[in-house]
């Protein structure tokens, strides 16, 4: 098996024109090693790959290729790897000769593009920085964007809290986040925004300067030993970082973390952080024209710890409901099943502002079909789902919430219709959110709300009995439009089989996470491109169909 | 007592001592529900139930929060009643909510639509009466199905 | 389900006579409107009328609309006066007169008047209507007018637009039919009223409604019971409103075209919601509420002449049933 696989590869990468095999293939502790040189028109002179082909080739491992070429002379170029290596990524094929040819093409068209025609992509890319552990821990700092510009040079110090201990595939990872940057002489320049939850996190002194380059010598990789800083960072930084370590003596042996700024556009600021142990800093004193002064100990390796740009933008940068939606004041009573699958949908998707009304608490039971954890046992659904949120997105900013806004707001609701002064207040209140989506069920809500003077979109979200049928409405009537749908002559659905705990005081409709999900889903899905089409949304019914196989009809009104 | 349900323009009236008798048949089976059949009739072109008795089953399961009647024996009271002078009629149906308010629930309003969809039961807005029965007080609602919709009658 | 009783109940339910208290107070408000513009243009303009659906007998009683005409002479502010003169004129007087009773606002054409609900809970709204003879005296003989457009709507621009219309041919646009036809028609505009109030702001204006109702009926044989013409009528706009010859000429002007006040994609907005409607009445008939309601505050009232459902043979009660 293993002479005849090695016997394919040579064979194969032998008849591929352009390359030539300069070392045959050969296994080495189950690694198949050989050298190959590659020509392509536009060269000079071929250029030698050493070839690793690892055993699950052609197959991925871990989302990489397992097929490397590498070539240490190349390390300046784009999409080089840390270990020489050129970062391709072909496509599958199961079949050895194919994937081999595949990425040998994938070499060759590195070759041209950022070797002989030394092209840049247009879109930056982040400075490669090696990844190693600070004593048995990696760290991993996450920053946002901030309304502040930073002179070259500024320095100071700054405040993080750890998040939480993860593992790093073996390892462990330390995340934490920047919360706010001082001056050197400790006067607040500018505090970092998340969610309120991860603001009252303890703080901890790192520090920061802003050296505007950026730290690397070819672009690629960053600066690996302090002498690449010798250059970059000013003498009063050292000296501050010497008055620092000073000032801490105290905690010899703690680790602090120094934050090196610097643009990577115009607009944006990037940071990198190198973890400082007190007592060993990388810097010495030393007597020049009878003066102390602090100089770096170049030949010391810089212990660079992981970061992350966790603003908006990188944060829901990979898909995201529509502006519309996303930069609305959004409320939502109710949040059982139905509420809860919104509101965390609009979490995720990059909705902010997010208000809930509900003052049921939550069950053991409910967790099946909604967002909540069993973790939380009893607890008020407002409460627990604004904890939830939190630990999803460190944007999320409630504005209002939890149990006592929920009793007030329906009491001022219930009670205050007839009263026309009341009633414009309610309006007032409830035309404070852009968007309001009722997922109650209670047609008393539904009614006092028809009746009210609204410039906000009201969408009101129903389900009826084994998820066969979604209301939604959406328009003025709709009042009239949810009690015709559900007024037993319209959709067919069974009334008789509901879900019957401990007596009848509150039967709810039977259905699963999946049912309602679907439905929910395929629902905001509407109501997103109605929105980013600047459409008029009209009431809608969704109806699902299971004979032979599942299907949603949507139906608008 | 009297009562109205304004919004559809529908009233009714039944006798004190009949309401405080099917209380104490209720206060037999505490802590579990219990019920049974209305009879009475309608006067002013319609509009005016007068209920003037009450049915109670042979045979029924309940439970604290459940009441199951069932109609045997009932053919007999029917044709009864339907001699009187006046005439009476099935109208509709009670139970208790012990230690509890006097508000339908679901079941209960499903239990009323089922009676319209009944091929024999001929009526078209039966009545329902819960005698919501807590240790301090008792409560009675009365409501009529109309349209599919439950009216309280006040 | 019979659609067409249903119809004539929406219709019945939803009757400005129904609502007796709150027409006396907008007749009233209107007369007391009309009495203060003659005392401050005096012989500046002709007699204020009222145009709006009341003088059309297409009224509904959850939307009032009251349009008071108010025709003023070309020289009425200035020989050189511009239209847009005129309307910021009449804007300041009523704004002066009424900024502390009553929310004036400029609209597409006029200045609406909405008056701060009174101890009983009402809301009464006039919208007065200012326009210009062509020429002097000529208003006696023609009845023409001039509208100032204060803001774009449709394809008219702000400003820059003058409606030339004779509002009095608009109103005999309907009342010169056949008494038979007349009714039909007035029944139908009534309940795309009232499908249009229940729209909640529906861009398409209820002129608009009107004269694409009469359309359908010099275009169209219209026969059958009330649904199947009202089908009929939703039909047309659904098929032809798009069209790109499609034309609403106003009777008053006959080179305003109505079909300009809407923008393309509202056009394609009012085609495709009469596709809706009409799919999902033709799927489900009871959906037809869902459009065309009836007025709830007058429709239990007259239910209550049915009473409690009447009896054939001795109601026998289901065998088991089960209570919570």
């Amino acid at each position: 098996m293993v002479a005849n696989r090695l016997r394919e590869i040579n064979a194969i990468v032998e008849n591929i024109p352009g390359v030539i095999i300069v070392k045959q293939f050969e296994l080495f502790d189950e690694v198949t090693k050989g050298y190959i040189s590659v020509f392509t028109e536009g060269l000079i002179k071929a250029i030698e790959f050493e070839v690793e082909i690892y055993s699950q080739y052609p197959f991925k491992w871990h989302d990489s290729e397992t097929i490397k070429f590498i070539n240490s002379d190349l390390s300046a170029y784009k999409h080089i790897m840390e270990d020489g290596s050129i970062c391709i990524h072909t496509a599958h094929s199961p079949v050895l000769s194919q994937k081999l040819n595949y990425d040998i093409q994938a070499v060759i068209s590195w070759i041209e593009k950022y070797y002989i025609n030394k092209d840049s992509d247009h879109h930056y890319e982040h400075l490669i920085v090696p990844q190693k552990k600070f004593k048995d821990t990696l760290f991993a700092y996450f920053f946002n964007e901030i309304d502040y510009q930073f002179s070259k040079n500024q320095f100071g110090y700054l405040d993080y809290s750890n998040l939480s201990q993860g593992l790093f595939h073996k390892e462990k990872c330390s995340n934490a986040i920047i919360q706010k940057f001082y001056s050197r002489d400790r006067k607040e320049l500018v505090d970092v925004k998340w969610n309120i939850q991860f603001k009252a996190l303890e703080k901890h002194v790192g520090l920061f300067i802003f050296i505007k380059d950026i730290p690397s010598i070819n672009q690629r990789w960053i600066y690996a030993k302090w002498e690449d800083f010798v250059d970059i960072l000013p003498q009063e930084f050292l000296n501050f970082l010497h008055f620092v370590e000073d000032r801490h003596k105290k905690s010899n042996g703690t680790h602090l973390p120094l934050f090196i700024g610097y643009n990577i556009s115009e607009a944006e600021i990037h940071w990198q952080a190198i973890m400082l142990e007190i007592g060993k800093f990388p810097i010495f004193g030393q007597k020049i024209n009878q003066q102390w002064t602090s100089k770096l100990h170049e030949e010391r390796a810089i212990d660079w710890a992981m970061t992350r740009n966790c603003s908006y933008k990188y944060f829901f940068g990979r898909g995201h409901l529509c502006e519309k939606i996303t930069q609305s004041k959004i409320l939502i009573i109710g949040i059982g099943a139905i509420g809860s699958i919104v509101a965390k949908t609009f979490a995720r998707s990059g909705c902010t502002k997010l208000d809930f009304v509900d003052f049921d608490v939550k069950e053991p039971e409910n967790v099946s079909r909604s967002e909540y954890s069993f973790v939380s046992g009893l607890n008020n659904k407002t409460n627990d789902l604004i904890n939830e949120l939190f630990m999803i997105s460190p944007f999320f900013e409630p504005s209002q919430g939890g149990y006592e806004f929920s009793e007030a707001f329906n009491y001022f609701l219930k009670s205050n219709l007839t009263n026309n002064q009341n009633k414009s207040e309610m309006e007032k209140f409830i035309n404070s959110y852009d968007i309001v989506i009722d997922c109650t069920a209670d047609n008393d809500l539904l009614y006092i709300l028809s009746q009210l003077n609204m410039t906000t979109s009201l969408i009101n979200v129903s389900i009826s009995n084994h998820a066969k049928q979604l209301v939604c409405a959406t328009e003025q009537n709709r009042y009239e439009f949810v009690s015709t749908q559900f007024n037993g002559k319209v959709l067919e659905f069974d009334v008789e089989d509901l879900y019957n705990p401990t007596g009848c005081w509150s039967p709810t409709f039977k259905a699963s996470y999946n049912d309602i999900n679907t439905l929910v889903q395929f629902a905001l899905k509407h109501i997103n491109l109605k929105f980013k089409q600047e459409r008029q949304l009209r009431n809608f019914v969704l109806e699902t169909e299971e004979e032979g196989s599942f299907n949603i009809n949507l139906k608008e009104f | 007592m009297k009562l109205k349900a304004e919004k559809i323009g529908l009233s009714l009236e039944i006798e004190d001592q009949l309401l405080n008798n099917m209380t104490e048949n209720g206060k037999i089976y505490y802590p579990n529900e219990f019920g049974g059949f209305l009879f009475g009739y309608y006067t002013n072109n319609n509009k005016h139930l007068i209920i003037t008795d009450s049915v109670l089953p042979i045979k029924f399961k309940s439970s604290r929060y459940n009441f199951e009647r069932s109609t045997e024996g009932i053919e007999d009271q029917l044709y009864k009643f339907h001699r009187e002078s006046p005439s009476k009629f099935y109208i509709g149906e009670w139970h208790t909510h012990p230690d509890s308010n006097a508000i339908a629930s679901i079941a209960d309003i499903l239990a009323m639509r089922s009676i319209i969809s009944t091929p024999n039961s001929c009526i078209k807005n039966p009545v329902l009466l819960i005698i919501g029965d807590s240790k301090s007080k008792v409560k009675f609602s009365f409501y009529v199905l109309y349209n599919y919709n439950l009216y309280k009658y006040e | 389900m019979d659609k067409s009783k249903h119809l004539e109940s929406v219709i019945r339910t939803h009757q400005i006579t129904k609502e007796q208290q709150l027409l006396d107070k907008h007749i009233q408000k209107k007369n007391e409107v009309k009495e203060a513009l003659e005392e401050k243009y005096g012989s500046n303009i002709y007699p204020p009328f009222n145009s709006g659906s009341y003088a059309k007998n297409t009224a509904i009683n959850t939307k009032f609309d009251f349009d008071l005409v108010s025709p003023f002479k070309r020289n009425a502010f200035g020989s050189n006066g511009t239209l847009e003169q005129m309307y910021n004129d009449v804007y300041d007087f009523l704004y002066d007169k009424y900024k502390n009773e009553a929310e004036v606002k400029k609209q597409k054409v006029s200045i609406g008047l909405e008056f701060y609900a009174d101890n009983e809970g009402d809301v009464i709204k006039i919208d007065v209507v200012p326009g210009r003879e062509f020429n002097l005296d000529q208003y006696k003989e023609d009845e023409n007018l001039n509208l100032y457009v204060y803001y774009r709507y449709g394809n008219f621009n702000s400003g820059s637009e003058r409606i030339k219309t004779n509002i009095n041919a608009q109103i005999n646009n309907i009342k010169d039919r056949a008494t038979k036809e007349k009714d039909s028609i007035r029944k139908i505009i009534r309940l795309l009223k009232i499908w249009k109030a229940n729209k909640g702001n529906y861009p398409t204006k209820s002129f608009f409604l009107e004269l694409i109702t009469i359309k359908t009926f010099d275009n169209n044989e219209i026969t059958g019971s009330l649904w199947e013409k009202l089908k009929t009528v939703l039909e047309y706009i659904r098929d032809n409103v798009t069209n790109e010859n499609f034309k609403l000429i106003d009777p008053g002007n006959s080179s305003n075209d109505l079909a300009d006040t809407l923008t393309t994609y509202e056009k394609q907005q009012l085609s495709s919601d009469m596709k809706n409607m009409l799919e999902r009445i033709s799927e489900n008939e009871e959906n037809l509420k869902t459009y065309f309601p009836e007025n709830e505050k007058f429709k239990e009232k007259e239910s209550v002449k049915n009473g409690y459902g009447a009896n054939s043979g001795i109601p026998i009660p289901p065998p088991k049933l089960n209570f919570g």
